[in-house]
């Protein structure tokens, strides 16, 4: 599926709420191939497949 | 103006000086170069100098508080203190809120112990970000050449202490904040084990990347402050419940019997000074000379790890600055808000995802402390970019301190050398969870046969000839 990065950044720039200037939109969106390779590399780590994440619950709440 | 706590302390109980005069020596020393520097946000001298008067009384009364008992010392202005403003080096946080707080509990550690606080230090905006010179802001700049950036977030505390405008601060570390401006700046700083300090009443950055360290000229002065700010405290529900060991004792210069592993990086990052393998090299030496045993290790995942504290820390921002970005979107600074923006661009199972690696990192990472006591790299693998137009893409992969963000492992940065321009640049000791004894020991070892940690800027040494 490609994946079009202005409407990608948009669309979750305004699910956020968050309405930045043109420009900084224009970076956030030439940011996205990189930002996209390094999460698809995270989930790439073959030997994560079965990992727990740093997310437990304390015991003890209070 | 005394080099180290540990001297100022001792000097201090000889009757050679008194707290008066170490407080006035670094308030005239900020007269002198706060102007140039941009180290302060707040000056407390009025405070400061009737804390040192009362450490003098109690000092001469035999009511001796231990080794910060009288020494000045900064806060990063994003810890809360009763008796000062604590904006954050922001536009958008309530400065009362430190106020109203009252005092965080490394704080109020530090005032238990008899210490001199000066003043609260500046940061970058919310402790991310580069110098945003539109904002109503002192810009922080490096002593060594100010045309260059003093590094952050930790900014003021490391310009300060190169500068002897304080002996030692309490700053704060994400992604590097203390050990970057550490390296930049020519000092030493540790970020402890995640939890070993309490980091309630600091803004938070990152909720379980975020750490509490001090910053001082020397390892062993680490160690002093460490003395006094590790320990669990109860508004913190991530703070470690768990004894706080001796860090001083094994700060003998001997390193026999120990194992360091070594990962200069090559291949992983990029080198924009060279000089840092040289001075690597020549540093491993030193501790080998110091009686340890030097290995190679390989840092697993490195990128992925680095990208995990990262992406993970811009997350966990987000969801503390979301309903302040959407209202006052441009008082944030330019660079710190589209940084954090950043965390509004993960899918919720993308943070997952980025705890799943870290845990398995983390796991490996401990498996390589089974055959090593502590792991060595660069700090940093550039120095000090000049602070003009500043953007945060210009600081690349130079950052070698996220790594252990991710893995919440002690690191400590000491001077190790300068670049051929003259900056300085730093040594990284990493050792196993709560091993901060080794690491201070490790760091002081190396001070003890070389001395880039007692070199001054030349600033600092025009202004004490002035």
């Amino acid at each position: 599926m490609r994946i079009d990065p202005a409407q990608l950044v948009t669309a979750q720039l305004a699910a956020a709420g968050i309405e930045p200037d043109e420009d900084e939109v224009a970076a956030l969106v030439a940011e996205t191939p990189r930002r996209l390779f390094a999460l698809e590399r995270l989930y790439a780590v073959e030997e994560a497949r079965e990992e727990e994440p740093f997310l437990t619950p304390p015991h003890d709440p209070r | 103006m005394y080099p180290t706590i540990a001297h100022a302390g001792h000097v201090l109980r000889t009757g050679t000086t008194t707290s008066v005069e170490l407080t006035r020596s670094a308030l005239a020393m900020a007269d002198a170069l706060d102007p140039d520097l941009g180290v302060y946000v707040t000056r407390l001298d009025d405070q400061a100098l009737a804390q040192a008067a009362r450490a003098d009384a109690q000092l001469a009364a035999g009511d001796d508080r231990g080794p910060l008992h009288g020494i000045p010392l900064g806060v990063k202005d994003i810890i809360a203190m009763r008796g000062a403003d604590t904006t954050a080096q922001s536009l958008v946080l309530d400065r009362a809120w430190g106020r109203e707080r009252g005092d965080a509990p490394v704080v109020a550690r530090l005032r238990a112990a008899g210490a001199v606080i000066t003043g609260k230090l500046t940061t970058m905006e919310f402790a991310i970000g580069v110098p945003d010179v539109a904002k109503p802001f002192p810009v922080p700049r490096n002593p060594w050449d100010v045309d260059t950036w003093a590094g952050g977030s930790s900014s003021g505390a490391a310009s300060g202490i190169a500068a002897g405008l304080v002996l030692g601060a309490i700053g704060t570390d994400t992604g590097g904040s203390v050990r970057i401006p550490a390296s930049y700046c020519g000092v030493s700083a540790l970020k402890p084990t995640f939890g070993r300090v309490p980091k309630s009443g600091c803004v938070p950055l990152g909720y379980t990347y975020d750490h509490v360290g001090p910053m001082a000229r020397s390892a062993e002065d680490c160690a002093l402050l460490l003395g006094v700010l590790a320990g669990h405290d109860a508004s913190d529900p991530m703070c470690a419940d768990r004894p706080v060991d001796d860090y001083v004792s094994g700060l003998t210069g001997d390193l026999t019997g120990l194992r360091i592993g070594v990962d200069p990086l090559l291949g992983k990052v990029s080198r924009p000074v060279p000089e840092v393998d040289r001075l690597l090299a020549a540093a491993v030496r030193e501790l080998a000379a110091a009686g340890a045993e030097v290995v190679g290790v390989d840092l697993p995942l490195y990128a992925e790890m680095s990208d995990v504290t990262t992406m993970g820390f811009q997350a966990e921002a987000f969801a503390y600055h979301r309903a302040d970005l959407r209202a006052r979107w441009h008082d944030y600074g330019a660079g710190t808000r589209s940084f954090i923006v950043n965390g509004a661009l993960f899918s919720a199972a993308d943070y997952v995802q980025m705890q799943r690696v870290r845990r398995l990192v983390a796991r490996n990472v401990a498996a390589l402390f089974d055959d090593v006591d502590v792991i060595v790299t660069p700090t940093m693998t550039g120095v000090a970019p000049p602070v003009d137009g500043l953007t945060v893409s210009d600081l690349g992969d130079t950052l070698q301190t996220l790594y252990w963000n991710a893995t919440g492992s002690p690191a400590l940065s000491v001077p190790m050398g300068f670049s051929d321009n003259g900056l300085p640049l730093g040594l990284q000791v990493v050792g196993r969870h709560f091993d901060e004894a080794t690491v201070l020991a490790v760091g002081h070892a190396y001070q003890q046969r070389s001395d880039w940690h007692l070199r001054t800027p030349p600033l600092l040494d025009r202004a004490l000839e002035g």
